[in-house]
């Protein structure tokens, strides 16, 4: 162990004697050791809070004791043995725990009645308590599901048609408004009440009756007040003619193309300085194979390699 | 003996009445303990050395309450000196003990001619526990005997002087232990020398294998790690003429890069991840560049962000553009069962609602990444 050569009359017991055997070797090995926990950590390689528990232990048996930052052997090496009843206890989790006991109520087990005190009973149907709060939070779960798919009656179309995720405008043959939701009245810009054949045609430059004298959709698109694609359909219901139009919002498509253009002039700018050089020196080297200039032509496929990959997304591990 | 007992607490009086040994110069006594009987310092030591169990204790207790003076270090180096004193070993660990003695640079020369020149393996590993702290014990690291070279590596400072023969202890391999060690200095270290170190690692050797830098990379701090590689910081400008030695460097950057790229990749920290974040909300090219970077680090991290991501985004929203907003809302619900903190989902869902507001288009774009459509 060490030239000091001690001879423990009693060694660390559980929990953990090996890790604790291992804390206690190192002051046996040197008994001016300064280490706090934090260092004793990064000697052992064992987590701080595993060794403050063990450095507890220790301290408790009488093998160390804590000075200031640190510790030292104690005065009574020989310690004291550990009550291994405790410490079987004390590795019980709180489910064993519960387990123990309930074995001992129903009898399966017999628990000293000298060591049996009063707490063990309300920890008992503490932890009961608990077991029954996760059941009762699971039953609780599964009925969540069967409230919210309850039916619900009398749904507002209204308010329907006003979360709908697109503009949407019914105009009568006589270019009046049947119905249309805010969306539609936000997209173009306008007052929900203005929102009618006469106002749609100033601000598009399409007249919607048209749509009536087609029998496939007009489609066309707007880039202001915002970008919108336009769809107009007439449509002969039994109560009468009406012309359905809707209103797509298209600034995520428009913001899309933008993007793919501005990546595109990024990467003709980055071929330009990156990509012209390194294939030119390939090539020179292809035409004229030189032994010299191998090593040249390989980086410049390294480069290359790793523009690709910048701009490309190829799979690096290839 | 000379021994210098100001520091003699009451409660550690074991011991205490043992008379001075003879032709052993008496203690030179602080005026409070001036009334206590002298201690002689060779006495305890022999005891330490060479007694039973409750006398070395007794005698340890009292060797670490006791200062010795100058008188006393010189003894104690005589006896380190005198090869044949079994009481080498407990004399070294007293010194190193009580250590303000080699604040004296020729001291410290001292204490180096003997880690030089020391055969006994107990004496050398005591001799590096004493210089713990100093820069000088990175000539101890790849010492032959490993429980010296051990020492050496729990007692190094992390700083510029010494980084380097850390990397190369690490990347050569000294054993288990040793390197485990290391690993965890080396992540202590402070992130402003990263850059050195990847220089460092930039200059190695073909010994080096891949397995041993990817173990170096993952311990340094990833945000540095990530500008100096997958930003390209760290790598030189490109030039058509390349000479021979440039052609190397670019072809170990190339090699290197990939090994950092990857660990980064492999398990992001929760640092990184917010550092992404940031970069990508207030920086259009960044996001565009490291697009598909972010993406997968987001995916790959196992570390709980902190709160204080939240924070960030939510600094970031005045002035940000409808876009950028978008790239923070993505991000966010990417990022939003990953977030520390009880009351991070519903701090999440107001900063949505919020980005909501600023526009109906915007409103749309996030209700459609809610809704899992982009």
């Amino acid at each position: 162990m060490s030239m000091y050569g001690w001879d423990l009359p009693v060694v660390p017991g559980p929990p953990k004697a090996d890790l604790q055997f291992r804390v206690l070797e190192e002051w046996l090995t040197n008994p001016f050791l300064d280490d706090d926990v934090t260092a004793l950590s990064l000697r052992l390689g064992d987590p701080v809070a595993v060794l403050e528990e063990a450095l507890k232990t220790l301290c408790g048996n009488g093998f160390l004791r804590a000075t200031g930052t640190g510790f030292m052997l104690a005065l009574d090496l020989g310690g004291s043995l550990p009550a291994l009843d405790d410490d079987t206890q004390a590795e019980l989790d709180p489910h064993e725990k519960a387990a123990v006991q309930l074995a001992s109520l129903s009898g399966a087990i017999a628990i000293d009645p000298a060591t049996e005190t009063d707490d063990d009973g309300e920890d008992f149907l503490d932890l009961l308590a608990a077991h029954n709060r996760g059941a009762a939070v699971a039953r609780e779960i599964e009925s969540a599901p069967t409230e919210l798919s309850s039916p619900t009656d009398g749904v507002d179309q209204f308010q329907l048609i006003e979360k709908l995720p697109f503009g949407m405008v019914v105009l009568l043959p006589t270019g009046a408004r049947q119905m249309a939701n805010r969306q539609a009245a936000d997209m173009l810009g306008v007052a929900p009440e203005q929102l009618d054949g006469a106002t749609f045609e100033m601000l598009t430059g399409v007249n919607p009756l048209a749509a009536l004298e087609t029998a496939t959709p007009l489609s066309f698109s707007l880039t202001a007040p915002r970008p919108l694609e336009v769809t107009l359909q007439g449509h002969r219901l039994p109560s009468g003619s009406v012309i359905l139009i809707l209103l797509r919002d298209v600034s995520l498509l428009e913001e899309v193309s933008k993007i793919q253009a501005e990546v595109q002039e990024e990467l003709f700018q980055r071929l330009k300085t990156d990509m012209v050089d390194p294939l030119a020196m390939v090539e020179h080297f292809l035409e004229a194979p030189d032994a010299d200039k191998l090593v040249q032509a390989r980086i410049a496929m390294e480069q290359i390699n790793w523009f690709l990959q910048e701009f490309f997304l190829l799979d690096k591990q290839n | 003996m000379v021994m210098d007992i100001r520091h003699l607490r009451d409660e550690t009086g074991h011991g205490r009445h043992r008379p001075p040994e003879e032709g052993v110069a008496p203690v030179a006594a602080a005026p409070a303990a001036t009334s206590e009987p002298e201690i002689d310092l060779e006495e305890l030591l022999t005891l330490l050395a060479q007694g039973d169990n409750g006398k070395q204790v007794q005698a340890a207790e009292l060797l670490r309450a006791l200062v010795p003076n100058d008188a006393g270090i010189d003894r104690l180096c005589a006896i380190i000196e005198d090869t044949a004193d079994p009481r080498r070993v407990p004399a070294l660990q007293i010194l190193g003990f009580h250590r303000r003695w080699l604040s004296s640079h020729s001291q410290l020369e001292r204490v180096l001619v003997w880690a030089r020149v020391e055969e006994d393996p107990e004496a050398a590993t005591a001799i590096a526990w004493l210089l713990r702290g100093r820069e000088v014990l990175q000539e101890l690291l790849l010492h032959p005997v490993a429980s010296v070279s051990r020492e050496a590596a729990l007692g190094l400072p992390v700083g510029e002087a010494t980084l380097e023969i850390l990397l190369d202890v690490l990347l050569v391999g000294r054993g288990s232990d040793i390197d485990r060690i290391l690993t965890q200095r080396l992540t202590s270290m402070h992130p402003s020398l990263t850059g050195r170190a990847v220089d460092h690692i930039l200059l190695g050797g073909d010994h080096v294998t891949d397995a041993a830098l990817t173990h170096v990379l993952a311990h340094l701090p990833q945000q540095q790690l990530f500008e100096l590689f997958v930003e390209g910081g760290s790598r030189g400008p490109w030039t058509a003429e390349l000479r021979a030695q440039d052609t190397e460097r670019l072809q170990r950057w190339h090699h290197v890069a990939r090994l950092a790229s990857g660990t980064l990749l492999d398990a992001p920290s929760g640092e990184l991840i917010r550092f992404l974040v940031n970069r990508s909300a207030s920086d259009d090219a960044f996001a565009r560049r490291h697009a598909v970077f972010v993406k997968a680090a987001m995916d790959n991290t196992r570390d709980v962000i902190g709160p204080e991501m939240l924070d960030d985004l939510e600094r970031l929203t005045s002035n940000a553009t409808e876009d950028r907003l978008e790239r923070m809302a993505r991000m966010l619900m990417d990022l939003s069962d990953k977030i520390a903190g009880g009351e991070s989902h519903s701090h999440v869902a107001d900063l949505l609602e919020k980005w909501k507001s600023r526009s109906p288009a915007l409103k749309l774009k996030i209700f459609h990444l809610q809704q899992g459509l982009k």
